[in-house]
């Protein structure tokens, strides 16, 4: 592929919509149509391979997003209305993780940042885990492949906030660097409201890109489809079965009560494409990777911690790029700083008080920036099987992250001062804005982590690769090492977590299995 | 009146109770019913962190003051007192996501977008807003 991204929009057939049983037949079937799962769609389609994929969530159509309130596209597009949580173990804040439940998965909701895995990283596999298939110099003809697909460009930096501006200047004057991000877009205006869903099309996120060229090459996209089972004989994949889920999406229909059709797709080969969260729940229902003991363990989250800084001037953060810049300037420390803004709704939310103490500080909210800072964190989260359709996740934050957090809190609070800031509000429940010499007396060191305020937007690793089946899930072409025929294509493969935001990591590592499986016949 | 509905609308009428009082009953009316919506639309997972956060507030932030539950028999006043200090106690996770949610939606209206100096009067919503229209009293849903 070269010159231009190809965009458009996919052909999707609304499973709930045909109100019976449904029984497919394919070459592949692709479970999950995120930024992994399109792509593995799209390149084997292309290839000639007849490709089903299976999408959990609705479609959500850009011109449905154009009639949205932000909060309308979390009811319909993100998993539990943007409430899943890792919950915290030990001395561990419960953590907030959003994740897609749609056509195109998490991309639709990421603001469009796209880093190449940091070579450090790559540096760690090769040495420490034994993977030297994954350099950066083998990586990249899959990270060019990608870029080229899905249109990666420097944000402009007359396109930050005046948010992110502040930030820079501040940070500039101690000596902390802010660069530029890339992201995947073509005609972005900097609405700023990429985490709902790109109303103008401009996000070239997968159901922009890859799922439109997936179907014109010939693949049936299927929404509103459950897997609950990956269908396993004689040792090899033959495909998969699960429910369709019908509307409307009720308490009552997700209790199951009623009979729902079901669905059963027989292949010859299956590609999980399901994220963190539900690709391990979905080998451990099969069966699949039992004898590893690794299934659902070793989730990395990069825990991420978000500043707001009250100015004199009025900020107005929501006019610009939702993200155009970062600092790696404490990188070496494990962290890494990233720009953001929120809807003046989710800020208000977080400022401290009711009655007329929150009505005084939601005044404020057009004078507040906002900047986020995450941790490439050891790892500790586990997945397991719940009592419902959703996982149970905890997180144990490993010591030497925990003490990042002050860190992070203390060094993002220090930058807003010395851009001007009057009052900065640390992620601590409860907490009132500080000033900066609130700030050095507050001791970030002992604050409970009850009282923390942590998200996530990248969970990565529950069913890693490796060179080895007793510590690992599939092997380095993302083939589960029990299952013939069964290949997981997702962040949950990423064997550690990156410090930066895996969208491209991950859609390289899918371009790679993609290419391997072209070059295997079928069985 | 459902008691979901009685709680989520005394936890709104203290959270955004100004100095004149709480919002518009008209505004309160949608966004009892708006939140409603977004639970059913969210699925089970989202129901039960805010309903569970709701009966949190609902019961165990009025004994924080002294005076028994629910905190529907408070005056405003007094639910914001309660609700202040269980957001400082360790049962404040809770009580964000009740918060959050609300604040969320609650932000969505044009009129409380303007109360907060986000839009000026004659003014669209900002880009992050795009395409918010006045929402229907009657209909949580509808935007």
């Amino acid at each position: 592929m070269s010159g231009e991204p190809f965009v458009g929009r996919a052909r999707v057939n609304e499973a709930s919509r045909e109100g019976r049983d449904l029984e497919l037949d394919a070459d592949v079937v692709v479970v999950g149509s995120g930024a992994g799962g399109a792509v593995v769609a799209a390149l084997l389609a292309e290839a000639g391979r007849r490709v089903i994929v299976l999408e959990e969530g609705p479609n959500v159509s850009v011109d449905e997003i154009q009639s949205m309130r932000p909060s309308q596209h979390m009811r319909r597009a993100w998993r539990d209305g943007g409430m899943t949580v890792a919950v915290g173990v030990g001395d561990t804040p419960t953590i907030n993780v959003t994740m897609g439940r749609a056509v195109g998965g998490s991309s639709i909701l990421t603001g469009g940042v796209c880093f190449r895995t940091p070579e450090h990283v790559l540096s760690t596999w090769e040495e420490r885990l034994g993977l030297p298939q994954f350099s950066p110099a083998k990586l990249d003809a899959y990270f060019s492949e990608v870029e080229r697909a899905i249109h990666v460009e420097e944000v402009p930096v007359e396109m930050r906030s005046r948010s992110t501006q502040l930030f820079a200047e501040g940070a500039e004057k101690l000596g902390y660097a802010i660069e530029p991000l890339r992201r995947n877009t073509m005609g972005c205006n900097g609405c700023g409201r990429c985490n709902f869903g790109c109303p103008h099309g401009a996000k070239l996120s997968v159901d922009m890109t890859y799922l439109p060229r997936a179907t014109a090459a010939g693949a049936e996209l299927w929404s509103d489809c459950l897997v609950e089972r990956v269908l396993v004989e004689g040792g090899r994949a033959v495909g998969v079965e699960g429910t369709i889920l019908t509307r409307p999406r009720g308490l009552a229909g997700k209790l199951g009560f009623g009979r729902a059709p079901k669905l059963r797709v027989r292949a010859k080969q299956v590609v999980i494409a399901a994220g963190s969260y539900h690709s391990p729940l979905l080998l451990e229902r099969s069966g699949v990777g039992r004898a590893s003991g690794q299934v659902g363990r070793n989730m990395t989250l990069h825990p991420a911690f978000r500043m707001f800084a009250r100015f004199e001037v009025r900020v107005e953060g929501w006019r610009g790029a939702l993200q155009s810049a970062y600092s790696r300037a404490l990188e070496s420390d494990g962290i890494t700083m990233v720009g953001l803004f929120v809807p003046p709704g989710v800020l208000a939310a977080t400022m401290p008080g009711f009655g007329t103490e929150h009505v005084r500080r939601a005044a404020d909210v057009p004078h507040l920036a906002v900047f986020g800072g995450l941790i490439h964190d050891e790892g500790g989260g586990t997945v397991r099987r719940g009592p419902g359709r959703e996982p149970i996740v905890t997180y144990r934050m490993a010591p030497a992250d925990r003490a990042r957090i002050p860190q992070i809190i203390r060094t993002m609070a220090e930058v807003f001062f010395a851009a001007g800031a009057k009052e900065v509000f640390p992620p601590i429940l409860g907490q009132p804005g500080v000033g900066p010499d609130e700030l050095r007396t507050l001791d970030l060191e002992r604050i409970p982590a009850l009282r923390l305020e942590c998200s996530s937007q990248h969970p990565l690793g529950s069913c890693r690769m490796g060179r080895r089946p007793d510590d690992s899930v599939v092997d380095v072409d993302g083939q589960a090492w029990d299952v013939r025929g069964l290949y997981v294509a997702d962040g949950s493969i990423v064997p550690t977590s990156l410090g930066v935001n895996p969208q491209l990591t991950i859609m390289a590592l899918a371009t790679r299995i993609a290419h391997g499986l072209r070059e295997r016949p079928l069985p | 009146m459902s008691l979901f509905d009685r709680d989520a609308r005394a936890f709104a009428e203290a959270l955004f109770a100004g100095p004149e009082g709480p919002p518009p009953d008209e505004r309160l009316r949608w966004l009892v019913a708006d939140l409603a919506d977004f639970l059913e639309q969210s699925g089970p997972r989202a129901w039960a962190v805010i309903t569970g956060g709701l009966e949190v507030a609902t019961w165990l932030a009025p004994p924080l003051i002294g005076k028994l539950p629910p905190l529907s028999r408070l005056s405003v006043e007094e639910r914001c007192r309660a609700l202040d200090k269980l957001e400082h106690s360790p049962a404040g996770l809770p009580l964000l996501a009740v918060k959050a949610i609300l604040c969320i939606l609650y932000y969505e209206h044009p009129d409380s977008l303007a109360e907060i100096g986000v839009t000026k009067p004659g003014e669209s919503a900002p880009g992050c807003l795009v395409e918010l229209r006045r929402p229907a009293a009657s209909s949580g849903g509808a935007a």
